[in-house]
């Protein structure tokens, strides 16, 4: 399991690597440069900057300097807060995020996993087709919809809770932790009762019923393992749908998270600002999927015993 | 079925809008602007006196483009690259595979984000990145099927026969492909759509004055206070689409469960 | 043998809802008594195993118990609610199954499992059930078990799962054993392993046992009494001895007669020029590579058959036989040696050279569930090669050759329209059987063509496609796990253990006088089964 741990890490370095290589000359290769909306700035000024900002030697002087500044930890000044370094303005956004999308993730696996494991021991009756249904309609209501929907009902109509901000008033982490994480909720549900579907159809729940055990018992000491490794595959995935979900969310809720930060650094091309948050944002994806699979790994006895590569 | 029919009708407006829509696509009447639902304005019109039955039915064309689009990108790609996998396997199956594992490990949104701020957002830009990432899924599924029917022993005795590789994939091994290929189709469309509407949503996508059910979302989303059909009606369209899309396509795997033994008589 | 029944059946009737068919199980009476082994017998579909699960109320969805009672412990088993139901389910029946490989839950240990019911039924502690359980294991023939006990089910074999499935089903002492087909999954030396152990247990511990078994030579060994079930109803049922000797109903006989036995018939045997060569096999070897070690799944064989002739290949699971009969018709992979086929090295052949000449070399598979393309209609599937070999072209010709193929494999010509879903595993295997054999081949390689067969339906295809071979005069290789099935077929025998021949030679020779310690091994394990069964009948 270590051994496992460890290749998969090292596995993970060239593939962050070409991200950061394939990011950096993409923004590079970008049309415009930065400064295109200063217009007829004095050249020494420009000169200034281009120095400030590296832009005066050769792209691939340039590249390895970035990368020397990214062993360092060091993600540059920001091309739009000249100020600001990017690290100040991850530091600010970052936190945020991360506790957005840690409450979605909650969310999502706790509503997901009791409906999905509900449908299917209930199969066939109401109580599947409903959480079905209403997981259904989830991943056919994007956040960007439900949000403002839960914005009109639950605190403009109903005045329970508050429609915007993070930390500011009590129970304004709700809606937003909500509104993200439902998708992932519905989509849990449905893997999870598919997952249970199949492994309650397996010969080895038959023999545990032969012997005597309750329902209860078969479900979560015989079924459940197997029953959740396809939502445990999921979690990589849903972290990073869950990352960029935020992006959205966050401009709904007008939260301070990195989401914002990044789409703001978008529409004004500042440049490091996407370089570095890309390069955090994939680090995060490829560490959680990272785990995921190692989760994965570690809950089946076949792969966690060694020899097993598939 | 429902599914089925639902998307006809929507890909036979979306052709005909032009023709059907009731009033111009540009046209105003500022004197009627942002008011509710009426005969003349069936569903209402926006804030600067455009008609929002006009405007939904022309975003919906855009939304419904760029997912099919989007999916015939995917669908070249992914079926390619799953055939070629699957049917030579061994270490280039290995090989090929794992750069999709390691292309499915990353933040897949955040890369079309970037493309768009690199390529600017224009319409055909925004489906082809789309597309190239979308095909990850069904290289998947393609090269998964591929190396299942290979392992039947029908392929093998066409191979004994002696029938030609190349006639093998197409008498034998396509035919195979082609019901999980066109469910996930089915379900990748919905889920361009959906990755359109978000980058629109963000202001990343689909630029004014052209219009999508994102954009349009996101317009009704700032005024929604006061003017909430503006929200509902495309909010309506874009889920009922998404809902009748999925819904097909579990209809489709269901019906086409490649564990069955039996459905599919013959062609 | 014994005074009173433990468990009696009477009527049992079970039907699916919803079915307007006749009930699938249509009043079946038996009983079954303390130290008493009873067998069901039937081929499949014969409501043998619904017959069992029946008593412990865990037939699959849809099935019920319409009529019929069960009297076991003072109640009837089948008005019993779900939690009186689990006190019996363990404690006092308990079941083994069939698969080995799918009936222990992969995900926890070996332990774990054993240890269960102990503590859920006899309210055992952890310490206490772990000591009894070690016991267990020991005395179901696993060695070192105090090891083993935190192993999982993947790092056991085949036959040890099954020893571990036994002393799960005894871990809470039941007075009743059900064993679903609890050997037909096995290599035939582990079945016998298998089969002593399960007899020891009943005899040591006064169990009684319900053995569901298609193998009559199976039950022959292990069953005291008899019931024989076909379509739902038994025919027949009584003392073994009895049952298996003189059988009175006709189903009964027919499956007795089935059974392959005995030598190869004289109308089949070879009789040609024991020098020309239809296929010759020499330094064959292929190596698999299993995460970075290599297997040499066939090892430096060397074969040969002459024209008419049928060589069998025998081993066990694992022994390279399926590798072999792939690499002699140029499937799959061949890292070396020969292959020839009549004056063509079919070794040194591929692409178009090799499709050429592969009409001379055809292949009927185990699985006629796969061997046919779900797609095409059985026409199509025998057309096809017709037409690619333009042994017959234009629609008329190609029609008439199928019917005419279709009648000799014993089908009615005219299902040349129909898909393989609607023919039954017989049904297919004959279509298999007319494609390979539309090309008019010199050589047939058959890879367990009648493995997957109930015993009536082997008996005929095998002697199909006996007929047929010598009819035509080509050679065939044929492939087994079943000694039995061999004997009745094959002129020559070879066999095969770890991608080797060890022994090859004359059939009845090599039966009656073999000469390596794996031969003589292996026919002891099948033979041992017949042999002890007719000890215990004199008995």
């Amino acid at each position: 399991m270590l051994r496992l741990t460890l290749i998969r890490l090292l596995q993970g370095i060239p593939v962050l690597l070409v991200v950061v290589t394939i990011t950096f000359f993409l923004v590079r290769a970008a049309p415009g440069g930065p400064f295109d909306a200063e217009r007829s700035l004095p050249p020494e000024v420009l000169e200034n900057l281009e120095q400030r900002y590296n832009l005066g030697a050769p792209p691939c002087r340039q590249y390895l300097d970035y990368l020397g500044g990214l062993l360092r930890g060091d993600l540059g000044p920001s091309f739009r807060y000249p100020n600001r370094s990017v690290n100040e303005l991850i530091a600010t956004g970052f936190p945020i995020t991360l506790e957005l999308a840690l409450y979605a993730i909650l969310v999502a696996v706790i509503i997901g996993v009791l409906a999905g494991l509900l449908a299917a021991v209930r199969r066939g009756t109401w109580l599947d087709h409903l959480p079905m249904g209403l997981a259904m309609t989830g991943i056919c209501l994007p956040s960007f919809l439900l949000g403002p929907l839960l914005v009109l009902v639950f605190g403009i109509a109903l005045e329970w809770l508050p429609v915007s901000g993070w930390g500011y008033a009590p129970g304004d982490k709700i809606l937003p932790s909500i509104t993200l994480g439902a998708a992932y909720a519905a989509y849990i549900a449905r893997l999870t009762r598919g997952g249970m579907l199949e492994v309650l159809g397996q010969d080895y729940i038959v023999t545990a019923r032969a012997k005597g055990l309750s329902m209860p018992v078969v479900l979560m000491r015989h079924a459940l393992r197997g029953g959740l490794a396809p939502v445990v595959a999921f979690l990589g995935p849903a972290i990073a749908g869950l990352l960029t979900g935020s992006f959205v969310v966050e401009t709904i809720f007008q939260i301070p998270g990195l989401g914002r930060f990044y789409v703001q650094a978008a529409f004004n091309r500042d440049y490091t600002m996407i370089l570095g948050t890309t390069i955090l944002l994939s680090a995060l994806v490829i560490l959680f999927n990272i785990v995921a699979d190692l989760l994965g790994a570690w809950m089946n006895p076949r792969l966690r015993h060694g020899r097993g590569t598939a | 079925m429902a599914g089925l029919a639902f998307m006809l009708l929507l890909a036979l407006v979306a052709l005909l809008t032009p023709w059907i829509a009731p009033y111009g696509y540009e046209e105003q009447d500022l004197a009627l602007a942002a008011s509710p639902p009426s005969l003349a304005h069936w569903l209402g019109t926006d804030t600067l006196g455009r008609d929002l039955l006009t405007r939904i039915l022309y975003g919906g064309r855009v939304s419904l483009a760029v997912g099919f689009a989007a999916t015939a990108v995917s669908l070249i790609v992914g079926v390619a690259w799953g055939i070629v996998a699957g049917y030579l396997g061994g270490r280039v199956d290995a090989w090929m595979m794992r750069i999709v594992d390691i292309l499915y490990a990353l933040p897949f949104m955040i890369f079309v984000i970037l493309l768009t701020v690199v390529f600017g957002r224009s319409f055909l830009l925004l489906f082809l990145a789309i597309g190239l990432v979308e095909w990850l899924t069904m290289a998947r599924i393609v090269r998964a099927q591929v190396r299942s029917a290979r392992q039947q022993d029908y392929i093998a005795a066409a191979e004994v026969s002696g029938l030609s590789h190349a006639r093998i994939m197409a008498r034998h091994v396509l035919p195979n492909v082609l019901g999980p290929v066109v469910v996930y189709v089915t379900l990748t469309i919905p889920a361009v759509m959906l990755v359109e509407a978000f980058l629109s949503f963000l202001g990343l996508g689909i630029q004014p004055p052209q219009s999508s059910w994102g954009l349009l979302v996101a317009e009704g989303v700032e005024t929604m206070e006061e003017y909430p059909w503006l929200l509902l009606f495309p909010g309506l369209c874009l889920s009922l689409t998404l809902f009748s899309l999925n819904f097909l396509g579990d209809g489709l795997r269901d019906a086409l469960d490649p564990r069955g033994r039996l459905g599919f008589r013959g062609q | 043998m014994s005074g009173e029944a433990l468990l009696t059946v009477r009527d049992l009737v079970i039907a699916f809802a919803g079915s307007e068919s006749a009930p699938v199980v249509n009043g079946v009476d038996f009983h079954v008594g303390s130290g008493e082994t009873l067998a069901i017998v039937g081929e499949s579909g014969s409501g043998k195993t619904l017959s069992c699960l029946s008593l412990l109320g865990l037939l699959p969805p849809g099935a019920r118990v319409t009529g019929g009672n069960a009297r076991f412990d003072n109640a009837d088993q089948f008005r019993l609610d779900e939690s009186q139901l689990r006190r019996i389910r363990g404690r006092r029946i308990a079941m083994v199954f069939q698969d080995p490989m799918t009936a222990l839950n992969p995900y926890l240990t070996i332990g774990a499992q054993v240890m269960e019911p102990m503590r859920h039924h006899l309210g055992l502690s952890r310490a206490e059930s772990r000591s009894r359980t070690i016991a267990l294991l020991e005395e179901t023939g696993i060695a070192d078990a105090a090891r083993r006990l935190n192993q999982f089910p993947h790092e056991f074999s085949g036959g040890m799962r099954q020893r571990v499935g036994i002393a799960m089903a005894l871990a809470a002492e039941p007075a009743l054993l059900i064993a679903d087909e609890p050997t037909s999954a096995l290599d035939v030396t582990v079945q016998a392993q298998i089969l002593t152990l399960l007899r020891d247990l009943s005899a040591s511990r006064g169990l009684a046992m319900l053995f569901i078994s298609h193998d009559l030579d199976v039950v022959r060994r292990i069953a005291s009494r008899v019931l024989v079930m076909e379509a739902g109803r038994v025919v027949e049922s009584g003392d073994a001895g009895t049952v298996l000797t003189t059988p009175e109903h006709p189903y009964t006989r027919k499956l007795l007669e089935s059974l392959p036995s005995g030598p190869k018939p004289d109308e089949f045997r070879f009789t040609g020029r024991s020098d020309a060569r239809a296929l010759d096999v020499s330094h064959l070897s292929v190596t698999y590579r299993v995460s970075g070690e290599a297997l040499q799944a066939v090892d430096d064989v060397n074969l040969f058959i002459r024209p008419g002739e049928v060589v069998g290949i025998v081993g066990e699971s694992g022994s390279g036989k399926t590798t072999l009969a792939r690499a002699v018709v140029r499937i799959g992979r061949l890292d070396g040696g020969e292959i020839r086929l009549g004056d063509v090295a079919l070794h040194q052949l591929d692409g178009g050279a090799l499709r050429r000449q592969r009409r001379r070399v055809q292949m009927v598979f185990q699985d006629p569930y796969s061997s046919l393309d779900p797609r095409m209609t059985i026409f199509e599937t025998i057309a096809g090669p017709l037409r690619l070999h333009r042994i017959a072209s234009g629609r008329e010709a190609l029609d008439s050759r199928v019917r005419q193929l279709l009648e000799e494999v014993g089908l009615p010509p005219e299902w040349g329209g129909r898909f393989p879903h609607e023919l039954s595993g017989g049904q297919r295997q004959r279509v298999a059987i007319a494609r390979a054999l539309a090309l008019e081949p010199e050589l047939l390689v058959a890879d367990e063509p009648v493995s997957a067969l109930d015993v009536t339906i082997q008996a005929l295809v095998l002697r199909l496609l006996q007929g047929l071979v010598k009819q035509r005069g080509i050679a065939m290789l044929f492939v087994s796990h079943d000694l039995a099935v061999v004997r009745q077929v094959a002129d020559r025998v070879a066999v095969m253990q770890s991608g080797r021949i060890v022994e090859c030679g004359d059939t009845e020779t090599l039966f009656s006088a073999p000469v390596e310690s794996y031969t003589r091994e292996l026919l002891a394990a099948s033979r041992g089964v017949a042999e002890s069964g007719a000890t215990e009948m004199q008995a």
